[in-house]
């Protein structure tokens, strides 16, 4: 034991001390990164909902842009009047590399899906970050072409991840060479949309109106 | 005798030009190819570079004589990931579109060759002087390099300098050297002309030759064939 200590006590220091330092670091960095990542989702948020546009924090506090609903951030959407348009729900889960975090666009029922936007990943280069292009995201930003109508894609069964491109508005097409970031991206929205369906019901039904804000 | 180590001067002009990382030991080639699509990306994954091969020279030097043969690679992988890690949290703090466009990149520094070559030849072996010294010679070699591709690509690949246009409107951009394939190509022309100014049996053609003549260079030329 002594000598696996004597060999190996460099090592426990550095790590030690590293550990206390990244996390001095994390502590002071980390509001800096999460007002940078909220910017860059409200800004998204006329993109992945139609007619929504971006709230102005100058003007109204993050308590009336957002809620916090089963874990997940949403994001309200509303049009220039101020209506409820949709939601935009914020939600993370592993990839093929590392943590992959979304906005996920849903209409104000949360019945269909109207876009997506890949907020964060560190999959491999050339293949898994393929998931932030149109290649991969139209469908759920364009929606699908379903006899000869335009037609989102729905969130009353769970999506899936198919080999080829299909009609069903359930499904989605894999990227060649990463089906595994493909099928992650896709657990994402279906565990979300799990979670935060029935707690935006549910606070309907608790007399606080879906459309409405805090 | 051993072999007396370099000086700083020598590390750090070595660093530039005759040890160059990209032109001369090819190291950190994937991110040379992947982010020298624009003079920003590139100088931005040379700063976060220069930051971790300084910062692990600080640190290594002070602590080389405590290294165990056997642990070395172990702490100096340790020490560049924590490095790498406040890098890439630096960068998505104050340049947070920059850090969205090098995407993986930055975490890729942990295994970015020059870093640890340099804990191995040098911080290890040398005191906190000439260990800043290769740091900032290895740092600004690999910034020289990235640069060189960059500017190549984004000047050809797209008429523009960091972002301001330099070849005007009526410039068919050549848009294979701003896409992938043209990070190959140009970084083998660079490589096979700096190759040739730096070739001892051809002319200088060029005033760089003599440059890197001056400042010392160790590559062998193989024999000339007799007929």
């Amino acid at each position: 034991m002594k000598k696996y200590i004597a060999d190996a006590w460099l090592v426990i220091v550095l790590g030690l001390a590293f550990g206390a330092a990244l996390a001095g670091v994390q502590m002071g960095l980390g509001p800096v990164i999460y007002q940078n990542k909220l910017n860059e989702a409200l800004s998204r948020i006329p993109a992945l909902v139609p007619h929504a546009v971006q709230p102005d924090l100058m003007k109204v506090s993050p308590d009336q842009v957002m809620l916090r609903e089963a874990g997940s951030t949403i994001y309200y959407a509303r049009d220039e009047k101020g209506r409820q348009v949709g939601w935009v729900i914020q939600a993370a889960g592993q990839g093929f590399a590392d943590r992959i975090e979304v906005l996920i666009g849903v209409s104000e029922d949360v019945s269909l899906i109207t876009g997506l936007y890949v907020l964060d990943h560190k999959e491999s280069p050339g293949y898994g970050d393929r998931i932030a292009t149109p290649e991969y995201q139209d469908p759920f930003n364009k929606g699908k072409v379903v006899g000869g109508e335009l037609r989102r894609l729905r969130t009353d069964q769970p999506l899936k991840v198919t080999p080829e491109k299909t009609d069903s508005l359930h499904e989605v097409k894999a990227l060649t060479g990463a089906t595994i970031s493909s099928e992650s991206v896709a657990a994402i929205v279906n565990d979300a949309m799990a979670k935060v369906k029935p707690a935006l019901r549910a606070r309907a039904a608790a007399g606080q109106p879906v459309s409405g804000g805090n | 005798m051993a072999n007396a180590l370099p000086t700083v001067g020598q590390r750090f002009t070595n660093g530039l030009f005759s040890e160059n990382p990209t032109f001369r030991q090819i190291l950190g080639i994937c991110p040379t190819l992947a982010v020298t699509y624009s003079v920003a990306s590139a100088l931005t994954m040379a700063g976060a570079v220069t930051f971790v091969l300084v910062c692990s020279a600080i640190l290594i030097s002070q602590i080389r004589h405590l290294l165990k043969p056997h642990l070395r690679i172990l702490v100096f992988t340790l020490t560049i990931a924590v490095f790498v890690t406040i890098a890439d949290r630096l960068v998505a703090a104050f340049l947070y579109d920059m850090s969205k466009q090098l995407g993986p990149y930055i975490p890729l520094i942990i295994v970015n060759c020059i870093i640890i070559a340099r804990c191995e030849i040098c911080f290890s072996k040398q005191g906190l002087v000439p260990a800043i010294g290769d740091a900032l010679g290895q740092a600004g070699g690999h910034t020289l390099g990235l640069l060189a591709i960059a500017s190549t690509r984004e000047i050809l690949g797209k008429g523009t300098w960091g972002g301001m246009s330099v070849l005007g409107d009526s410039w068919p951009a050549w848009g294979v050297l701003a896409a992938a394939p043209g990070a190959f190509l140009t970084l083998g022309l660079l490589l096979a002309l700096v190759n040739h100014l730096t070739d001892k049996q051809a002319k200088p053609m060029w005033p760089f030759g003599a440059l890197f003549n001056l400042l010392g260079r160790k590559r062998q030329v193989a024999p000339v064939r007799e007929k």
